[in-house]
């Protein structure tokens, strides 16, 4: 049995959902052309995220194994709803950058593959602290790639503007290709850590 | 209990509940969200025209136009909350400030759903400044005073084509501009049938004695609701008056104006 | 023990070709074209071109950590045919981010040599076209300059955008363009050499050219489809791009579909896209299919016999 500290970390580190599991990608690569896009999908994401593994676990002796799936897209399509309209009234501006991926938080592989892979077969207490784990290894994810993208591409982090203006940016990153190009090298780098570091 | 039956029941259950949840944040969130996007339209007319103080809401065609006055009474301008149909799947929902002399002082995107990369350079601060400063006697014609942009022609066309729709009608509504004036000698032109067509609509006219005698109507791309109510009254304006210079039908100005401009280009 | 027979794996018919020497018949291949870049453009066209090759041959020794800066030649191949299709003068630092980029990401990512999807020099390009288009595909098209090796740049209209050059001008290469693409006569000169050096197949170049002739003739008779094959950077990614061993076809079937299918792509893009120039663009497409060209167009075994069902 994990200890409830190991259930938190493999969130961050040895399963993160984006460096190890190449979950979520679509949002990942369309959101994080900013910094600050990127850490509000992550905070939003994971607010469904841990929503709806609180909510799946709770349900999970009740619900038939049949009927499962649909009711938890019922569940986190609700949350993800509740997230939009609560961003709109509260956030405008984020919710205006963010846009149409807020919807589209609710197919996030992330969120279905959580309630269906763990909620559903473990306690209340353990589902939220995965959720918790998983949605700040997500958020670090993001917010790691969309400050390399901003500061390639648009010469700042988090808005403010670093590289000054003599700095020409790089608009590949801005855009799609660069978003592929920066998460694959990423990707490389996080491997090779942990490879030389003996996790998983 | 049957299996299937206590399946749907699960899912009903959640279902209400759920939908119980939603329209509670609804209910909360909704006026919040109204309210701002209230106060943040009063502040984008604030900022085409800082001096605004009353505003008339007048709609054409289906669109909404704010005339401003300022405290004296005096026309400043007209801003129109427009459409435009781009590339995406909704609408450009955009707002488009005109003062009293016909200038273009601002344009606002309000939502669209145009591809985020390609299509929303219409939200740039660049593409906005090429707009502000032209005037309804500007073409405002993509290739000629609007810069072409490559991966987005349907967008830009689109928008492009609303701003000169929107500005003629607020021309022609508000502020009194007839347009091009198309001088047309009607006495001048001999016996005959001549077909000339507008923008998205074609005329048949025959004239006899120096007189029109009958319009005809022989195609059209206008919306049915706005068409018809200009076809009658405009085709009978222009029958009574022997001329094109007569006052567009108000609520469907568009459709008035493609009328006279196909039957001035039939007999021109 | 009679030293009568020989013991010894296969194999044991070697050619003298190797990688080395096919690279140094390339650069050979592209030695003309380099020429008249430098006649038609100055010093400047030489320098993109050492910065290129140079930054080409640093980054592949950098990654594979050798000590030898030529290696098999093939980066330097890399480099100069980026420099080939970039304009006169773009800033230095774009010729050196793109070079690194070519062989880093367009070759070594991909797996190295003979491993690599696309054509490098032409991912290196669509990067830089991507990120800095207004430097290397804006308003840069220098008016060359023959015999004058430090003329100013006058930028004007590429021959494609005018369609008013002249044939002559065309195949001699007095026309704005980007370093490797404006002479006709230089890439043809440089085609001949590594066809009789046996690197090239007719298949590729021909059905290339074939097609962008026939569209040409579309666009306006005989004289539109010699412009079209003379004009920009056909006959430079035919002969030299196309044709990369690593990227194309290897069934004789597959080479001509492969030509012909970048002929096609070149030409919808230049008639009826928004882009002036598609010869980039077509190759990266067909580059992309070529494993599935391969694969439908794969020989008949020597008795080969289908099964039937029973």
């Amino acid at each position: 049995m994990t200890t409830l500290t190991q259930e938190f970390s493999k969130g961050i580190i040895k399963q993160n959902p984006v460096f190890v599991q190449l979950l979520g990608m679509c949002p990942i690569l369309a959101v994080t052309i900013t910094a600050t896009n990127g850490f509000g999908m992550g905070i939003a994401s994971m607010f469904v995220l841990l929503s709806s593994n609180i909510v799946v676990s709770f349900i999970r002796n009740v619900v038939p194994p049949r009927v499962r799936i649909p009711a938890y897209i019922l569940v986190i399509a609700t949350f993800v709803t509740i997230t939009d309209l609560v961003l709109n009234a509260f956030l405008p501006s984020l919710h205006a950058a963010l846009g149409i991926f807020i919807p589209l938080i609710v197919v996030n592989c992330m969120i279905m593959g959580r309630a269906e892979g763990f909620a559903r077969k473990n306690t209340l207490g353990r589902s939220v602290i995965d959720a918790l784990g998983m949605g700040i290894g997500f958020t670090l994810a993001l917010t790691i790639l969309g400050i390399v993208r901003e500061l390639l591409g648009a010469g700042s982090i988090f808005g403010a503007n670093i590289m000054g203006s003599s700095f020409e940016p790089m608009a590949l990153f801005a855009s799609p290709p660069g978003a592929f190009i920066a998460l694959g090298i990423l990707l490389a780098i996080f491997n090779y850590f942990y490879r030389k570091f003996g996790v998983q | 209990m049957r299996d299937g039956v206590r399946m749907a029941l699960v899912l009903l259950i959640i279902g209400a509940v759920c939908g119980g949840l939603l329209a509670g944040v609804n209910a909360w969130t909704g006026p919040i969200i109204e309210t701002r996007a209230q106060q943040e339209f009063m502040e984008t007319l604030r900022r085409f025209f800082p001096d605004v103080d009353r505003i008339d809401e007048e709609s054409v065609d289906g669109e909404g136009y704010f005339v401003c006055y300022d405290s004296a009474g005096n026309l400043l301008g007209v801003v129109a909350q427009a459409k435009a149909s781009g590339y995406g799947d909704g609408p450009i929902q955009y707002n488009l400030a005109v003062d009293n002399a016909g200038n273009i002082v601002g344009i606002r995107i309000s939502s669209h759903t145009e591809t985020p990369g390609i299509g929303n350079f219409i939200e740039t601060e660049e593409w906005q400044q090429q707009i502000v400063g032209l005037s309804i006697d500007d073409p405002i014609a993509v290739g000629q005073d609007i810069d072409t942009h490559s991966g987005a022609t349907v967008t830009l066309r689109g928008i492009t084509g609303s701003i000169r729709r929107v500005i003629d009608v607020i021309g022609a509504e508000f502020l009194g501009f007839e347009g091009e004036t198309m001088g047309l000698d009607i006495a001048a032109v001999s016996d005959g049938t001549y077909t000339g067509t507008g923008s998205d609509v074609t005329v048949e006219v025959t004239v006899s004695g120096g007189q029109i005698t009958e319009i005809v109507v022989l195609e059209h791309d206008y919306t049915p609701d706005y068409f018809d109510k200009a076809e009658g009254a405009t085709i009978a304006r222009i029958r009574d008056a022997q001329s094109i210079e007569v006052d567009a039908v108000s609520g469907a100005t568009v459709s008035s104006l493609g009328i006279i401009e196909a039957v001035f280009n039939a007999l021109k | 023990m009679d030293k009568k027979l020989v013991v010894s794996s296969s194999p044991h018919l070697k050619s003298p070709e190797n990688i080395h020497s096919i690279m140094v018949d390339v650069l050979v291949a592209l030695f003309p074209v380099a020429l008249m870049a430098v006649f038609l453009f100055g010093y400047r066209a030489l320098a993109t071109m050492v910065i290129a090759t140079l930054v080409a041959m640093i980054t592949e020794a950098i990654i594979l950590r050798k000590g030898n800066l030529f290696g098999d030649g093939s980066a330097a191949v890399t480099g100069l045919l980026l420099a080939m299709v970039l304009p006169p003068a773009p800033p230095w630092w774009v010729v050196v981010i793109g070079s690194a980029v070519a062989v880093g990401i367009g070759k070594h990512l991909f797996g190295g040599i003979g491993n690599n999807i696309f054509n490098p020099a032409l991912v290196g390009r669509a990067v830089l076209v991507v990120s800095w288009g207004a430097h290397v595909a804006g308003d840069v098209w220098m008016r060359p300059v023959p015999f004058n090796f430090t003329a100013d740049i006058v930028t004007e209209a590429t021959p494609l955008a005018t369609k008013a050059a002249s044939l002559l001008d065309l195949f001699i290469g007095t026309v704005s363009g980007s370093l490797g693409e404006t002479s006709a006569l230089a890439l043809i000169i440089g085609g001949i050499w590594l066809y009789y050096r046996g690197h090239i197949d007719w298949r590729i170049p021909g059905a290339f050219i074939a097609l962008v002739f026939v569209f040409g003739l579309f666009d306006g008779g005989f004289n539109m489809g010699l412009y079209h094959v003379l004009a920009g950077g056909v006959l430079l990614g035919a002969l030299f791009m196309a044709t990369d061993m690593v990227t194309s076809p290897v069934t004789s079937v597959g080479k001509l579909i492969f030509g012909g299918g970048c002929g096609l792509i070149t030409m919808i893009i230049r008639l009826f896209g928004s882009y002036p120039e598609g010869v980039m663009f077509s190759i990266l497409l067909m580059n992309s299919l070529t494993p599935i060209i391969d694969n439908l167009t794969l020989p008949k075994r020597f008795g080969e016999v289908k099964q039937k069902n029973a």
